[in-house]
C-alpha cells in the first residue's frame, strides 16, 4: 500500500475559528468527565482528539453534538455563542456526529436511515423514496462506488457498508463540522483507505473535522492538530509536526507534556512499550 | 426433512428453513393466509355446512373490532411499546357515549366519547413522552385510572339509561346485501390510511425508527417524545372506535365492556408478525390475525367445549403460536 503522507496543507490557524469550546465542564455524579476543557477547530482543518479509555473524548464531543449538556462552559460557531441542547440544535449549526456505535436503525434500508427525521417527501405529504434514494446513490457513489444494496436492511450490511451509510448521512447535509468517532475502528484495510481518502477529500472541501481514534498512527496521518486528554483534561494541543509519535503517546500515557516527563517515566514507559 | 449428501433437497430453495424463516420474517401474510384458510377448512370438516357467506360476514363483524383494538397494538409495538390500556379506554368511550344520548343526542354523545378517549391518550402519551414511564405500567396504570373514573361517573349518571344511537347500531350490528358487515364501511378506509401511513408517511417511518433503534433516531434529530404523544393519542381514538363498534355489536355498554379483548388483540398483533420488540410488523398482519383467533374462538365455540376449557385452550394456543413464531423466525 502506497500511503503518501499528507502534504503539509496547513490551513490558516488564524482567524475565526469555526468551533471553539470554552472552559467545558461535565460531571457525572461524582465523576468529572470532562474539566474545563478548551479546543478549537479551524475551517479545512483535522483536529485529532486522542486519550485512553475514560479519558473524555466520546464525552467532549456529545457535548458539541447535542447528545450530552455540559455542566458549565461555551460553544462558539465561527465566532458566535451558540447553546446546544439537542442533536436538533447542533444540525442546525453544521455539526454532524458519526458515532462510534454507528446509531443506525437496522430494520431500515440505506435511504431511510440517511434522511431518518428528515425524510423527503412529496407535495402530497408522502415519503418520497426514490428521491431519497437518488440522493443516496450519489452520495454513496462518493464514498463506495461499489455499494449497491440501497434496498436492504442496513442490519445485513457489513462493516465497511455500515460505516459508509453513517458517513454518508453525515456528509450528505453540508456539515461544516464533523465529529468522527473512532471512524476505522470497525473497518478492513481497503476500507479504512477509503475513509482516510475522504477524512482528506472534505478537507479539502474546507470542513472542520474533530477526529477521535485510539489508533495513534490514524490521527498522526490525517491530523494537522492534535489534542491529547487525559482524566478528562487537555494535556495540550500540539501542531503535529512539532511532535512525533512517540511524543503524543508519552501524553497519553502518562498525562505530561513531553518537556515535564522525567527520565524515570520514560524509561518505565520504554519498559511498556 | 434432513438429506445427506447434495441431494435435490438441498438445492430447492422452497426446502430449505432459511428460506421459510425468510417468508414468515418478511412475508408473514403469505403463511398468515394459509393458517387462515386452513381453520376454515377444518371448520367444515368439523361442521359441515357451517361456511358460508353470511356465516363469513358474522365472522368479520366479529373481527373487525379486535383488528381495531389489535390495531392500538400493532403501532405500539412498532416503537417497543404497548397498549395496555385500549380495553378500559374503549369502554370508557363507548359508556360515555351510551349515557350522554338520552340528554344529548348522538352527535354530542360520539364526539363526547372520542373526547375523553383522546385525553386519556395525551395522558398517556405525555407519561411514556415525557416522563418515560415504561408503556407497560403506563398504560396498566391508566386502564386502571380510567376503570375508577368511569365507576364514579357511572354513580353520577345512575339515572340517565345506557342508549346506543341508531347510526353506531347500524354500523356495529347490522348488514348489507344480506352479509356485508357494516363495520367494513368504516374498518376498510381505516385501515387503508393505518397500511399507507405506515409504509408511505414520514410519521410511519419514525414509528419504525423510534422502535429499532431509539438512541439512533434521538440522535438523528427525531423529537421521540412527540412521536409517542401522537402514537398513544391515536391509539386512544382508534380504541374508541373499536368501543363504538362493540356497543354498536353487543347493543349496549358498560364500564367492562371491552376488558376481555386486550390480551386477544396483542395476540393478534403478534400473531400477525409485528415484533414485540419494535421496528418490524405491519397492520395487514395484524388483520389476518385477529380474523384466525376469531375464527379460533369460532371453532372452540362449535366444538362444544365449556367455556373454561375454551379459556384454557385459547391462552394455550396464543402461546403455542407465539413460541412457533419466535423459534420459526428467530426473532421476537
Amino acid at each position: 500500500m502506497t500511503e503518501t503522507a499528507t502534504a503539509p496543507t496547513a490551513p490558516a490557524t488564524s482567524g475565526t475559528p469555526l468551533v471553539e469550546m470554552r472552559n467545558i465542564n461535565v460531571a457525572f455524579g461524582g465523576v468529572h468527565a470532562v474539566r474545563d476543557v478548551t479546543i478549537d477547530l479551524f475551517p479545512g482543518e483535522v483536529v485529532g482528539l486522542v486519550g485512553g479509555n475514560g479519558a473524555g473524548k466520546s464525552t467532549l464531543t456529545k457535548v458539541l453534538s447535542g447528545a450530552q449538556r455540559a455542566d458549565s462552559g461555551q460553544i462558539l460557531i465561527e465566532g458566535e455563542t451558540k447553546n446546544i441542547t439537542n442533536p436538533r440544535d447542533a444540525k442546525e449549526y453544521g455539526i454532524e456526529c458519526i458515532y462510534q456505535t454507528l446509531a443506525l436503525a437496522d430494520n431500515l434500508d440505506a435511504p431511510a436511515n440517511l434522511f431518518l427525521g428528515r425524510e423527503l417527501t412529496t407535495r402530497l405529504g408522502n415519503l418520497d423514496d426514490d428521491r431519497m434514494e437518488d440522493a443516496t446513490r450519489k452520495v454513496m457513489g462518493r464514498l463506495n462506488p461499489n455499494f449497491h444494496r440501497f434496498t436492504t436492511p442496513v442490519v445485513s450490511l457489513s462493516g465497511g457498508q455500515r460505516q459508509a451509510v453513517a458517513i454518508a448521512r453525515a456528509v450528505y447535509f453540508n456539515a461544516k463540522i464533523l465529529i468522527m468517532d473512532e471512524p476505522t475502528a470497525a473497518l478492513g484495510p481497503a476500507e479504512t483507505a477509503q475513509v482516510r481518502n475522504l477524512v482528506r477529500q472534505l478537507k479539502a472541501e474546507g470542513i472542520g473535522i474533530l477526529l477521535i481514534s485510539h489508533d495513534i498512527h490514524d490521527v498522526y496521518d490525517l491530523a494537522d492538530r492534535v489534542s491529547v486528554m487525559y482524566h478528562g483534561q487537555i494535556v495540550d494541543t500540539v501542531n503535529k509536526h512539532e511532535v512525533s509519535t512517540d511524543d503524543i503517546l508519552g501524553m497519553i500515557i502518562l498525562g505530561k507534556k513531553p518537556g515535564d516527563v522525567t527520565q524515570k517515566e520514560l524509561e518505565q514507559l520504554e519498559l511498556r512499550g | 426433512m434432513t438429506s445427506v449428501g447434495t441431494g435435490t433437497a438441498e438445492r430447492n430453495p422452497w426446502l430449505t428453513r432459511a428460506t421459510w424463516r425468510r417468508i414468515l420474517r418478511d412475508q408473514p401474510l403469505i403463511p398468515l393466509s394459509g393458517l387462515l384458510i386452513a381453520l376454515v377448512i377444518v371448520l367444515q370438516l368439523v361442521q359441515p355446512g357451517i361456511v358460508t357467506a353470511s356465516w363469513a360476514g358474522v365472522i368479520v363483524r366479529q373481527a373487525v373490532p379486535l383488528a381495531i383494538l389489535a390495531g392500538c397494538q400493532t403501532l405500539a409495538m412498532l416503537t417497543g411499546g404497548i397498549d395496555l390500556s385500549v380495553g378500559a379506554v374503549a369502554s370508557m368511550a363507548a359508556f360515555v357515549m351510551a349515557t350522554l344520548v338520552n340528554g344529548q343526542g348522538p352527535v354530542v354523545a360520539v364526539l363526547a366519547g372520542l373526547g375523553v378517549a383522546l385525553a386519556a391518550g395525551v395522558v398517556t402519551g405525555v407519561g411514556i413522552g415525557v416522563f418515560k414511564v415504561h408503556p407497560l405500567i403506563m398504560t396498566l396504570g391508566m386502564s386502571l385510572v380510567v376503570l375508577g373514573l368511569v365507576a364514579v361517573y357511572q354513580l353520577a349518571m345512575v339515572l340517565s339509561g345506557v342508549v346506543i344511537p341508531d347510526p353506531i347500531l347500524w354500523l356495529g350490528s347490522e348488514t348489507s346485501f344480506g352479509f356485508l358487515p357494516n363495520s367494513l364501511f368504516l374498518f376498510v378506509p381505516l385501515s387503508a390510511v393505518i397500511v399507507l401511513g405506515l409504509r408511505r408517511s414520514g410519521y410511519g417511518r419514525l414509528l419504525f425508527a423510534v422502535g429499532d433503534n431509539a438512541i439512533a433516531a434521538r440522535l438523528a434529530g427525531v423529537r421521540i417524545w412527540q412521536v409517542l404523544i401522537v402514537l398513544y393519542t391515536l391509539s386512544a381514538l382508534l380504541a374508541a372506535i373499536a368501543g363504538f363498534l362493540i356497543a354498536g355489536l353487543n347493543k349496549t355498554a358498560s364500564p367492562a365492556l371491552v376488558e376481555s379483548a386486550v390480551l386477544p388483540s396483542v395476540a393478534a398483533a403478534v400473531i400477525g408478525g409485528t415484533s414485540i420488540l419494535g421496528g418490524r410488523g405491519g397492520f395487514a398482519g395484524t388483520i389476518v390475525g385477529a380474523l384466525i383467533l376469531t375464527l379460533l374462538t369460532t371453532l372452540l365455540t362449535t366444538l362444544n367445549m365449556p367455556e373454561a376449557m375454551r379459556q384454557v385452550l385459547f391462552g394455550a394456543i396464543i402461546v403455542v403460536v407465539a413460541a412457533a413464531y419466535t423459534r420459526v423466525t428467530g426473532e421476537a
